[in-house]
C-alpha cells in the first residue's frame, strides 16, 4: 500500500472511532428532559447555599470567613456585571471602576470628615448610578467590542486619575484605616458582625437583582441580546435600555465596591487597573453566566484558586498566574457553562442513573401554559382566499401609509427614485417588481433603517420621514424580514410578550412580570398562528414555516395596524407557503389590518392583494387592482411574460 | 521659545521620544489588528508574545553574543522563535474557539496571557532583570540644545516604517495578501475557492506573533524588562481601536498620536500622564465611534 492509501485507511479508521465515541457519548448523556428537571433543583441548591454561608461564622474555620467575605463582595460585583454580560450580552471590560467608585465614595469623606463609612455605604449606589450614566454615554456608542474596548479605556482613564491625582485619592499610598465604630466593625466578635452586615447587604442586593433580571426588563435585555434589530421593530429604543442596564450594573457594582472598603479597612489606586476588571469577568464565566448565581460561584472558585496556589508555589508571583490561566483556559475550553453549568450537568447525569435503577419512565415535558386543552396538529382553520374588494370602496377609505415622492441614492445607483404610493385603510398591498428593482430599500426607507434623501412619509396624518424604527412601531407599523428575524433563544411565547410589554412602555419595568393584557394577548396570537403548542420553545428550535408564522405574530404582537412583510414565503415549502398566506389575509381580515408586502410568487400576489404596485428600476411602473395589472401592457411586457421576465432579469445582471 | 519653562529643544526631544515608544507600541499594535482583522479573534495573549520576545532577545544575547551583528541574528531568531510559540497557540488552543462565542475567545487568550506571565516570572525572578541594552551603533544620541534623544528611538521609528510599508506591501501586492484580505471578508467563500483558510489563519497568526517578537527585541533597548511590561498590550488594544479595529493605517496613525502625546505629558501634566491615553481614546470614539480609519459596520 502507498503512504496515501494507509493515510486514507488511518483517517478513515479515526473517524469511526470518533463516530463511535460520539454514539457513546450521545448514549450516555441525559435526555434534555433530566436537564430540564435538575434545573429546578438547582434553585433548591442555591438556596441551601446562602443559608450555609450565612450561618457560616457559627461553626467554620477563620480562613474560610474570611474567604466567604471576600466572596461576598467580589461576588455581588460579579453578580452585578453579569446584569450586562449574561441579560444583555455586553461584555464590560472595566467594571472595576464601580468598585472604585464606591470605595473612593466611603474612603475620601471618611479620611477627610470621619463621617461613619456606614451612613456613607448608603451612598455608594447613587454614586455608581451617577457614574454610570456619564460614562454610560461615552461607552454605549460602542456596540460589541468596541463597547468593551470603550468601557476598558474609561475604566483606565478612571485608574490614571487615582493613581495620579494623589492629593485627592491618595494615589499608590492610598487610604488606610477605615474602620466603622461601634457594633459592626472587624473588631467586634472576631469580625463576624462585620461578617453577617456583609451577608445582609449581599443579600438584600442580590434578591434585588434577582426581581431585575426576572422582569419584563430583564427579559427585554435578553430580547436585545439575542437580536437587537428585532427589538427596535418591537418597539424598544435600544440605546435606553442599554443605559438602564449599565445604571443597575454600576449600582450595584459600587455597593460592592462599598462592601470592599468596609471589608479590607483601605485602598490603593493600583487595585483598580485593568486586570481587575478581567478578573471580575473571569469569575462571572468560571460560574456560569447563564446561572443567577453562577457569578457567586465563580467568585468564590476565583478566591479559593489564587489562595491555594498561591501558597502551593511558595514565593508570591512565582507560578501561580500560570497555574490560574491554565485553569481559566480549561474551563472556557471544557466547559462553557462554567462550574455551575457542569453541576447541573452532574445532576441531570445523576438523576438518570437513579431513573435506570427504579425503572421510572422518563418524564415528559409538560407543557407549562396549559392555558386550555393541546391541539396536536397545529394547522390554522382554513379560511378560502378571499377576493380582492372593489376599487372603489376601497379608494374612499383614508389613507394608512403614504409615501410621497420618495427617492434614494447609493453612491451612483439609484436604488428608489421618485416613488409615491398610497396604502389605503384596510387594504392589502403587494409590490412586485424584478430583483433590484428597490422594493426592499423602499421598505427600509418606510421603516427608518434607511434615510431617504428626498420625499416625505406618513403614516396617517404623522410625518414619520426618517424617525427610527421603535418611533414607528409605537405608532402601529410591524414588519418582518426577508430573513427570518426573531429573538432566537427565548420561548415563542417570550418573544411576544417582549414585544407586546415594548409597546406598551412595559418593558422597561425591572420589577414583577408582565401584565396580564400582554400575556393574554401573546396566547391569543400564538393561537392564532398555530404554535400554542410551542409557547415554551425557543425560537431557534422551531421548523423554518413555523418561524415565519411566529415572526408575523411578533409583528402583530405590537399592536400593529400596518404590517410591512418583506418576502413573508420567501424559503417556504409549498405547502407552507399556503399557510403563511391564509394566515396573513385571515388575520388581516379579521383585525382589519393594513398590509404592504413584496412577493415575488405570483400567486400569492394575485391571490390576496387588493392592490398592486409594481417597481422596477426604482420607479412605479404600475399600479391598480390585479386585474388592471394582469391588463396592464407595460408590465406584461416588462415583467409578466415568464421569458421576458428572465430576460429582464439576465439584463440587470441578476 | 518658552511656554511654562519649556523650550523648543523640550518639545522637539519629547516629540522624537514619543514616535520612537508609538513605534514599538506600533509593532505590537500591527500583530494584534492583523489577527483581529483576519480571524476575528482579540487576542489578549499578544502581550505575553511579546514579552517572550524581549525575554528571548535578552537571554540569545547572553548566550550568543553581543555585536552589532549578532543584535540582527539575535533578534531575527527571537521573533521567530515567538512565531512559532504562536503557531503552538493557534494550533493547539485558538482554531477550536472561533467559532465559539467572544466571550470564551477573551477567556482563552486572556488565560494564556496569564500562564505567559507566569512563565516568565518563573524565569526573571526578583521582579525583573537588567538587559544589555542597546548595540554597539546605536548607543549614541542627538542633542537637541540641553536635550538629548537616543540613536535607537530613530531606529525604532525606522522599523516601525519598514514593518508597516512591508505589511502593506504584503496585504495589497501578494498573493497571500489577497487571501488574507479576501478572509476577512467571506471566509465561508474563501475556503469554497479551495484555499486552505485554517492554514491561511495559522499563518496570520504568526506573523502577528512575529510582529510581537520584534517588538519584544527592540524594548530590551530600554535596559530592563519585567513581567508587568506585558501591560503594555493595554495600550496597544488602545491604538488598535482608536485607529479603527482591523485597519493597520489606523494602528500605526494611532500609535505615534499616543506615543507623542504621552511624550509631550510628560512636559504638560506629568501626574496625569498615564491618564493621556485613555484620554484620547475616551475622546476620539465619543466623537468618530468605530475608531479613525475603522469600518462603519464594524
Amino acid at each position: 500500500m502507498s503512504a496515501a492509501e494507509l493515510t486514507a485507511v488511518a483517517t478513515a479508521r479515526a473517524s469511526n472511532v470518533l463516530a463511535e465515541l460520539r454514539d457513546l457519548r450521545r448514549r450516555l448523556s441525559p435526555q434534555p428532559e433530566l436537564y430540564a428537571e435538575s434545573a429546578r433543583l438547582l434553585p433548591v441548591l442555591g438556596i441551601a447555599a446562602i443559608v450555609l454561608v450565612g450561618v457560616y461564622p457559627l461553626f467554620g474555620s477563620t480562613v474560610w470567613i474570611l474567604r466567604l467575605q471576600e466572596g461576598l463582595y467580589f461576588g455581588l460585583l460579579a453578580l452585578s456585571l453579569n446584569i450586562l454580560v449574561g441579560s444583555a450580552g455586553m461584555i464590560s471590560f472595566g467594571h472595576a471602576m464601580f468598585l472604585g467608585i464606591g470605595a473612593y465614595t466611603i474612603a475620601i469623606p471618611f479620611r477627610d470628615h470621619n463621617i461613619n463609612p456606614l451612613y456613607l455605604l448608603a451612598l455608594t449606589p447613587v454614586a455608581g448610578a451617577l457614574a454610570a450614566f456619564l460614562t454610560g454615554f461615552i461607552v454605549l456608542r460602542g456596540r460589541a467590542l468596541y463597547f468593551s474596548l470603550l468601557t476598558l479605556g474609561v475604566a483606565q482613564l478612571f485608574w490614571a486619575v487615582a493613581h495620579g491625582w494623589q492629593s485627592f485619592t491618595g494615589g499608590t499610598n492610598g487610604i488606610s484605616g477605615i474602620v466603622a465604630p461601634g457594633w459592626f466593625n472587624a473588631y467586634t466578635d472576631l469580625g463576624k458582625h462585620l461578617y453577617w452586615f456583609i451577608f445582609g447587604v449581599t443579600l438584600l442586593c442580590t434578591v434585588l437583582v434577582y426581581v431585575i433580571v426576572r422582569s419584563p426588563f430583564g427579559d427585554s435585555l435578553r430580547a436585545i441580546r439575542d437580536n437587537p434589530r428585532r427589538a427596535e421593530f418591537s418597539g424598544m429604543w435600544v440605546r435606553r435600555y442599554e443605559m438602564t442596564a449599565y445604571v443597575i450594573a454600576g449600582t450595584f457594582g459600587a455597593v460592592a465596591g462599598g462592601l470592599w472598603i468596609l471589608s479590607d479597612e483601605g485602598l490603593t489606586s493600583d487595585t483598580l487597573d485593568w486586570t481587575k476588571s478581567a478578573i471580575v469577568l473571569v469569575a462571572v464565566l468560571i460560574g456560569g453566566t447563564r446561572y443567577f448565581l453562577g457569578p457567586f460561584v465563580g467568585a468564590i472558585f476565583w478566591i479559593y484558586f489564587f489562595d491555594e496556589v498561591h501558597q502551593a508555589t511558595g514565593k508570591p508571583g512565582l507560578l501561580w498566574d500560570s497555574i490560574l490561566g491554565a485553569i481559566v483556559v480549561f474551563v472556557a475550553l471544557l466547559a462553557p457553562g462554567g462550574v455551575v453549568g457542569a453541576i447541573h450537568t452532574a445532576l441531570a447525569y445523576a438523576l438518570g442513573l437513579v431513573r435506570k435503577v427504579t425503572r421510572r419512565p422518563v418524564a415528559q415535558a409538560e407543557p407549562a401554559d396549559a392555558w386550555e386543552e393541546q391541539e396536536t396538529v397545529h394547522l390554522p382553520d382554513v379560511v378560502p382566499l378571499r377576493a380582492a374588494r372593489p376599487k372603489e370602496a376601497m379608494n374612499g377609505r383614508p389613507p394608512a401609509l403614504e409615501v410621497q415622492h420618495l427617492s434614494k441614492r447609493f453612491g451612483g445607483l439609484v436604488a428608489v427614485n421618485d416613488v409615491t404610493l398610497t396604502v389605503r385603510q384596510g387594504s392589502i398591498h403587494a409590490i412586485i417588481g424584478p430583483n433590484g428593482a428597490g422594493k426592499s430599500t423602499l421598505f427600509n426607507l418606510i421603516t427608518g433603517l434607511h434615510k431617504p434623501d428626498t420625499g416625505r412619509v406618513f403614516l396617517g396624518e404623522y410625518d414619520v420621514t426618517g424617525k427610527p424604527a421603535w418611533k414607528l412601531v409605537k405608532r402601529g407599523v410591524g414588519r418582518s424580514f426577508q430573513q427570518t428575524n426573531l429573538f432566537w433563544t427565548l420561548p415563542s411565547m417570550m418573544n411576544l410578550k417582549v414585544a407586546g410589554s415594548a409597546v406598551h412602555g412595559d418593558a422597561l419595568r425591572p420589577f414583577g412580570r408582565h401584565s396580564k393584557r400582554v400575556t393574554v394577548r401573546g396566547q391569543e396570537l400564538l393561537k392564532r398562528v398555530g404554535l400554542q403548542s410551542f409557547a415554551d420553545s425557543a425560537a431557534n428550535e422551531l421548523s423554518h414555516g413555523d418561524q415565519r408564522s411566529l415572526e408575523i405574530a411578533t409583528a402583530l404582537a405590537v399592536e400593529a395596524k400596518v404590517l410591512l412583510l418583506d418576502e413573508p414565503t420567501a424559503g417556504l415549502a409549498h405547502t407552507d407557503t399556503e399557510t403563511a398566506v391564509e394566515l396573513i389575509s385571515r388575520v388581516a381580515h379579521e383585525e382589519d389590518l393594513t398590509v404592504l408586502f413584496v412577493e415575488h410568487d405570483m400567486e400569492v400576489v394575485f391571490g390576496i392583494a387588493d392592490f398592486i404596485t409594481v417597481l422596477d428600476r426604482g420607479k412605479v411602473l404600475a399600479e391598480g387592482t390585479p386585474e388592471e395589472i394582469k391588463e396592464n401592457e407595460a408590465v406584461r411586457e416588462a415583467y409578466l411574460g415568464g421569458e421576458e421576465l428572465t430576460q429582464v432579469e439576465e439584463e440587470r445582471g441578476a | 521659545m518658552m511656554v511654562l519653562g519649556t523650550t523648543t529643544e523640550d518639545y522637539l526631544t519629547q516629540v522624537i521620544d514619543g514616535l520612537g515608544s508609538g513605534a514599538v507600541l506600533f509593532l505590537i499594535a500591527s500583530g494584534l489588528t492583523l489577527i483581529f482583522g483576519a480571524l476575528r479573534v482579540i487576542n489578549f495573549a499578544q502581550g505575553g508574545l511579546f514579552l517572550i520576545g524581549a525575554y528571548l532577545t535578552y537571554s540569545f544575547q547572553n548566550e550568543l553574543g553581543f555585536s552589532n551583528a549578532m543584535f540582527w541574528v539575535v533578534v531575527l531568531l527571537a521573533s521567530i522563535a515567538v512565531a512559532l510559540c504562536g503557531l503552538g497557540l493557534e494550533v493547539g488552543f485558538f482554531r477550536p474557539i472561533y467559532k465559539r462565542n467572544v466571550l470564551t475567545q477573551l477567556l482563552v487568550t486572556f488565560g494564556f496571557a496569564f500562564v505567559i506571565t507566569g512563565l516568565i516570572r518563573l524565569e526573571i525572578t526578583g521582579g525583573g532583570t537588567s538587559t544589555k541594552g542597546p548595540p554597539p551603533f546605536l548607543s549614541g544620541h542627538v542633542n537637541f540644545g540641553l536635550q538629548t534623544v537616543t540613536y535607537t528611538k530613530f531606529f525604532d521609528m525606522g522599523m516601525a516604517i519598514a514593518v508597516a510599508v512591508g505589511l502593506w506591501a504584503l496585504m495589497y501586492r501578494t498573493g497571500l495578501g489577497r487571501m488574507i484580505r479576501a478572509a476577512v471578508s467571506d471566509p465561508q467563500l474563501l475556503a469554497l475557492s479551495g484555499v486552505n483558510v485554517r492554514l491561511l489563519y495559522t499563518g496570520v497568526f504568526m506573523i502577528g506573533a512575529f510582529l510581537a517578537g520584534i517588538a519584544g527585541g527592540l524594548f530590551t533597548f530600554e535596559g530592563g524588562i519585567q513581567p508587568t511590561n506585558g501591560d503594555i498590550i493595554i495600550d496597544a488594544f488602545i491604538v488598535v481601536v482608536l485607529g479603527g479595529l482591523g485597519s493597520i493605517k489606523g494602528a500605526f496613525i494611532a500609535a505615534m498620536l499616543v506615543g507623542v502625546f504621552e511624550g509631550l505629558g510628560t512636559l504638560w501634566l506629568p501626574e496625569a500622564n498615564i491618564a493621556i491615553v485613555y484620554a484620547i481614546l475616551v475622546v476620539v470614539l465619543a466623537i468618530r465611534p468605530q475608531g479613525l480609519f475603522g469600518a462603519r459596520t464594524a
